[in-house]
């Protein structure tokens, strides 16, 4: 029992289940780029993997607002007509959007997709499940503080990793450089980093 | 998919009686491609010419084609230089052999779904289907593969290639 990394993930490579995904996962999964980076292939067969060994797929709405958001700078960059990067990551803030939000928001069907298709893939067959239900959620939060100290975390990392200590198996990120670090000898966990 | 609303627009933006700002959603990357798929090669060239004469040439599947392909005898030089001549020449002929390629060029991911070979690079390189097909559920695996890749990021590719979609 602890908190333990896996670097990087083979196809057929066995994944504990339930497996907690985060919001990058769901967006290299759902967002198609021209060239197609090495993320976005490895993110899809990690995504074969789990539904072929039938692993139950955990998010949560926290994961699903950061994909939106992520997915608003790709339609952003399509609207703008350049290319996502790192440093135009960083210069889209709440202010750019708003001065594009007409103009991106007529792709507002694209932003619905991420959740359409893991509901896509829940109807034929994959177990997919939003957590924390009910009282859960006070724990989830209550811990978030003490992961943040513990783990040197900021809240959003800190509330991914309570989500997935508080029901989970297995955390999917690609997060690296903030998780590379999570390590516990009294939890269970592990940790799959996709570099 | 293809509509009388959608002919009518095209009509309309003809004679100048629609805006630019609403044709943008019915500009090539729905209209021309609606048509691609539905394999009226005609009335594709006819919509990306809609665009085209909007002066958002951007938005016209030869723009994108060349944009994505630059390898092909398409090249941005040549469809400037035919600017001026929109009724006709050799811009309409390139179109014309342009779709013509493309309707054809369509890649069978299983029976009944096909996309267009771009759209296969951008949603499925590097994946290995024929391993996640023989490992899933059928039914599973066809919503997999409809899911992956199904948010157009940058490089954009023209909706709704799908030949034959669910």
């Amino acid at each position: 029992m602890a908190i333990v990394q896996k670097w990087g993930h083979q196809i057929g490579d066995r994944i504990d289940s339930p497996a907690y995904v985060d919001a990058n996962f769901l967006v290299y999964y759902a967002v198609g780029s021209h060239e197609a980076s090495s993320f976005q292939i490895m993110t899809r067969n990690v995504m074969g993997d789990l539904l072929a060994q039938g692993v139950t797929i955990l998010t949560s709405l926290v994961t699903v607002e950061e994909a939106w958001w992520a997915t608003l700078h790709e339609l952003y960059c399509r609207h703008i007509w350049q290319p996502p990067s790192p440093v135009a990551q960083c210069r889209f803030n709440r202010d750019v959007a708003k001065r594009h939000f007409q103009e991106i928001m007529q792709h507002k069907d694209d932003l619905k997709k991420i959740v359409d298709g893991l509901r896509e893939l829940r109807d034929k067959g994959a177990d997919i499940r939003f957590i924390p239900e009910g009282e859960k959620s006070f724990e989830v939060c209550q811990n978030v503080p003490d992961h943040m100290h513990k783990y040197n975390l900021l809240s959003a990392d800190a509330l991914h990793l309570s989500l997935a200590l508080s029901e989970a198996t297995t955390l999917i990120t690609f997060d690296v450089d903030d998780f590379q670090s999570v390590l516990d000898p009294s939890k269970d966990l592990t940790i799959i980093l996709l570099p | 998919m293809v509509t009388k609303e959608y002919e009518a627009t095209i009509s309309d933006s003809q004679s100048g009686a629609v805006p630019i700002e609403e044709l943008w959603e019915y500009g090539a990357r729905i209209g021309a491609a609606n048509f691609i798929a539905a394999g009226q090669q005609e009335a594709a060239i006819q919509a990306d010419f809609a665009v085209y004469q909007t002066g958002d040439e951007k938005r016209t599947v030869l723009w994108i084609e060349v944009k994505e392909r630059p390898g092909l005898a398409y090249p941005e030089l040549r469809f400037r230089q035919s600017k001026s001549s929109l009724t006709g020449g050799s811009v309409v002929e390139e179109l014309r052999q342009l779709l013509r390629y493309r309707i054809q060029d369509q890649v069978e991911v299983y029976p009944g779904y096909s996309v267009s070979s771009i759209e296969y690079e951008r949603r499925f390189k590097g994946v290995n289907l024929d391993h996640f097909r023989k490992v899933m559920p059928p039914e599973l695996f066809k919503a997999y593969v409809q899911t992956m890749g199904s948010i157009e990021g940058w490089g954009i590719e023209p909706k709704h290639l799908y030949k034959g979609k669910d």
